[in-house]
């Protein structure tokens, strides 16, 4: 390549040359001045390509948003607008569908369902054939759960309708007032949270999901734990004027089918938690043995035994590190200050490493006995749990992470522009 | 350089018979404790090309061509990969087996082991010491005064045996407490070396021949009891280092059974420390043993270095028995092992042997280093330790290049090295 020096005129050489005493003198003043300097140097972290072992795609491409859903032998994502299924094992497209497509979209049965504006299809998760499309509402679809053979659709707003996920006939609707969005759905009853009425009033409204009746509602709670043995489990609002309500929270147990209260279980932190009530990122968990919950800044977990009790049964925390996930194989995982993954075993309290430092972690799936870490960086990592063995570093061109897919003998990665297929290692 | 020999002797590993003319070499990995695939296995024939090998639950099968290969087995750690290479002839060895540094179950919780001693009162004005073993582990060692109580932390350990030992000061232990497949979930443990449970053991007497030799000044004579039980305990006297007798302790024969084992151990070294002398001799039915000192295998001599990649060449006398070359080299990120068969050698008429070292992915910074020869008659785990007779350790370092064409300069400093091949800092 040839180039040229482009013309200068005579009066900008002479400032550029002036500029460049300037720039001259001043560098030279700044040297002679010694200004005072800081600096700061960060943890050099190993080369983490150095700590596992890389693990090379069978095929990557280019990805909407990490929604997409594996079948026996295709992930099926949204490329472009376009729903394309592609063969897990060789990366040839078998079937796509559509135009402008955002989803959100899942998998049940033998079918994808798929949400266009406000109309759901369902394809045939083999070859892409459509089976059925119903028009569910004139928003756009937001909301798609199954149960068994029914599917709950909805915008948020407006009530839910329910179809039968063989013929997309709908059934019944489920008439939930205001903004609402689905907290529970279970073969028998499901549950809305719904925002109406007073300024920061949450209702609760629970459904027969066969027939759409309405079997109660009730307000003055924060967030539904969980369902189960015919039972609902339910955080209280703290009561009003309580001067002590950061060292105390309250559970209702309710009649999962009349909304009747049984049972109210009531609990104290044994100190003072600021603003734990006011947290959004609390995180409370419900097993059936016991109830966790954390600080408001997620550096603690306490175990509290289920009917209430005037102080935590034990105290996890992981050295600083913040809480992430679990109880999961009895194990209660966190994210080290140093961004690695430890575990709080729930017998013991002992912690176990995990994963090596790194950068942020920005998702974790555990699935079987591995976990699944992506990183800020762009590298995903698997870690089996039962020996601390990490088994392959990913490296992707994103930052951010969804969910991470396994089928037969392949692990998809979901980063936030590109789907990425691996053999699983054994 | 502690830790250096502890890597090479864990890496080491469990090396087959020869046998005549195997055309396939089956290769097991370990994850700590258990089977599990390496991360990476290689092989490569005299054609050099690599090629990957894929396992199933630990177990490769590895097709061999040509009359020597290369096999390089890669693990990953917290610590950096360990990249162990093994060459060999082709029908040397048909099977082989490589542990990747791990951990068991991390899921189990370790068991709590605690408990209390009776010890009967001591012959003299000086107490008697008394230790108590779980398996390979030692869980006290003290006075043994009445009601000592002792506790450990230990990795699960379902049916390990334990072993309570009663000793008078300098001599070897007179009597015992042994539990086969104790049940450690108990606790406490209540260890009575006065009951009618307690042993009493026989003694035999443990020499090392060559009585003139000036490196006797510096013997240590060992005896451990092995058992089937994973129990690991010394069981000899502990007696002034030069001494060329002791005795050890065996169980009665009453309690013995058939895969105990007594490991008896003689280790002279020289003034310097440099050369060091090794016999070992594992029974089955003790006796009075005198054990005998080899001679060592000559040392390993550094006599070329090379640039880019970083090279050194190091050479031993050829010597008759010496099987195995082994070497590890480290710039704390990538730790290479090297394990060669020393029939390796070129010819019979060029008597030094030398094991060339490629290790591309080091750069910069200092590294550490250790290479030995060794002395392989015996059973592995003999191997292993006889890798201590002439292994040399040292520290290293190289830099950036200083003159057109050269890449990389080293430096090497430890145990004895051919001096015209010294390349100082800066001398270049």
């Amino acid at each position: 390549m040839t180039r040229h020096r482009a013309h200068v005129p005579a009066a900008a050489r002479t400032i550029r040359a002036a500029v460049t005493a300037l720039l001259a003198l001043t560098f030279t003043f700044t040297a002679s001045a010694q200004l005072p300097t800081d600096s700061y140097q960060g943890p050099l972290l190993p080369d983490p390509s150095l700590l596992a072992r890389r693990a090379e795609p069978v095929w990557r491409d280019r990805l909407d948003s990490p929604t997409a859903v594996v079948t026996e032998s295709a992930v099926v994502y949204l490329r472009d607008g376009r729903l394309v299924a592609t063969e897990l094992a060789s990366g040839w497209q078998q079937w796509s569908y559509g135009s402008g497509l955002t989803g959100p979209l899942l998998q049940a049965e033998d079918l994808v369902i798929l949400a266009d504006g406000g109309r759901v299809t369902a394809l045939d998760a083999a070859d892409g054939t459509q089976r059925w499309s119903t028009q569910v509402t004139e928003l756009p679809v937001r909301f798609l759960e199954t149960t068994g053979t029914v599917l709950v659709a909805g915008s948020g707003a407006g009530g839910y309708l329910v179809l039968d996920l063989r013929t997309g006939a709908p059934s019944h609707t489920f008439d939930v007032p205001g903004v609402a969005r689905l907290v529970h759905l279970g073969p028998e009853l499901t549950i809305f949270s719904a925002d109406y009425g007073e300024p920061n009033v949450r209702w609760y409204h629970a459904y027969s999901t066969s027939t759409g009746e309405e079997l109660w509602r009730g307000r003055g709670w924060l967030r539904l734990l969980g369902v189960m043995d015919g039972r609902a489990y339910l955080l209280n609002q703290p009561a009003p004027g309580s001067t002590a309500a950061d060292a105390r929270f309250s559970v209702s147990v309710v009649d999962a089918t009349r909304g009747t209260r049984s049972e109210h279980w009531q609990y104290e932190f044994s100190e003072l938690l600021d603003a734990w009530h006011l947290s959004a990122d609390t995180s409370l968990r419900l097993t059936g043995e016991a109830l966790y919950v954390t600080d408001p800044r997620g550096g603690r977990v306490f175990s509290f035994p289920h009917g209430g009790a005037g102080e935590p049964t034990a105290t996890y925390a992981a050295a600083g590190g913040a809480y992430r996930a679990g109880p999961y194989l009895n194990l209660l995982l966190f994210e080290g200050e140093d961004h690695n993954l430890l575990a709080a075993a729930l017998d013991s309290g002992r912690i176990i490493e995990y994963l090596f430092p790194g950068t942020l972690i920005s998702r974790l799936d555990l699935v079987g006995t591995r976990a699944y870490v992506g990183r800020a960086d762009g590298t995903h990592l698997a870690v089996d749990l039962t020996n601390a063995r990490v088994r392959h570093l990913l490296r992707t061109n994103g930052s951010g992470f969804g969910p991470t897919l396994t089928a037969g003998g392949y692990v998809v990665v979901q980063g936030s522009a590109e789907v990425l297929v691996l053999e699983a290692v054994e | 350089m502690n830790g250096m020999k502890r890597l090479l002797l864990t890496v080491l590993l469990l090396l087959g018979a020869p046998v005549a003319a195997a055309q396939t070499l089956t290769l097991h990995t370990m994850f700590g404790p258990s089977p599990a695939n390496a991360d990476r296995v290689m092989v490569s024939g005299e054609d050099g090309r690599w090629r990957e090998v894929e396992g199933a639950g630990g177990v490769y099968t590895a097709q061999l061509e040509g009359a020597r290969y290369s096999l390089a087995v890669t693990c990953f750690t917290p610590q950096g990969p360990t990249i162990t290479v093994y060459r060999f002839l082709l029908d040397e060895v048909s099977s082989l087996q490589h542990t990747c540094p791990g951990q068991g179950d991390v899921l189990t919780t370790p068991t709590r082991v605690t408990g209390e001693l009776r010890t009967g009162p001591s012959a003299g004005r000086v107490p008697n010491l008394a230790s108590v073993y779980v398996g390979g582990r030692q869980v006290y060692s003290g006075v043994a005064s009445e009601g000592a109580t002792f506790g450990a932390t230990m990795p699960p350990s379902a049916g390990a045996d334990l072993l309570a030992l009663d000793a008078a000061l300098g001599e070897v232990p007179g009597r015992a407490l042994l539990q086969r497949g104790a049940d450690l979930a108990d606790a406490p443990l209540l260890l009575d070396l006065t009951s009618e449970q307690a042993l009493e053991l026989v003694q035999y007497e443990l020499a090392v021949a060559d009585a003139e030799s000036a490196m006797l000044e510096n013997t240590t004579l060992t005896a451990r009891l092995v058992t089937c039980g994973g129990l690991n305990a010394p069981v000899g006297a502990a007696v002034p280092a030069g001494s060329s007798r002791a005795a050890y302790a065996a169980l009665p024969e009453a309690v013995r059974e058939e895969c105990d084992r007594y490991e008896l151990t003689a280790l002279a070294t020289d003034a310097t420390g440099m050369t060091l002398r090794l016999a070992s001799a594992v029974l089955a039915e003790p006796t009075a043993t005198e054990l005998v000192l080899p001679e060592p295998v000559a040392l390993p001599l550094i006599d070329t270095v090379g640039t880019d990649p970083l090279r050194a060449r190091f050479t031993w006398q050829q010597e008759p028995g010496v099987l195995f070359y082994v070497g590890a080299l480290t710039d704390g990120r990538v730790t290479w092992n090297f394990v060669q068969s020393a029939w390796l050698a070129p010819s019979m008429t060029v008597a030094p042997w030398g094991a060339d070292v490629a290790a591309p992915d080091l750069r910069g910074g200092e590294f550490y280093w250790g290479f030995g020869a060794v002395r392989g008659a015996g059973g592995v785990d003999q191997v292993l330790r006889a890798y201590l007779q002439s292994s040399v350790t040292g520290q290293g370092g190289y830099w950036g290049p200083v003159t057109p064409g050269l890449a990389f300069q080293l430096y090497m400093t430890g145990g004895p090295w051919a001096p015209h091949a010294t390349e100082l800092p800066g001398s270049r």
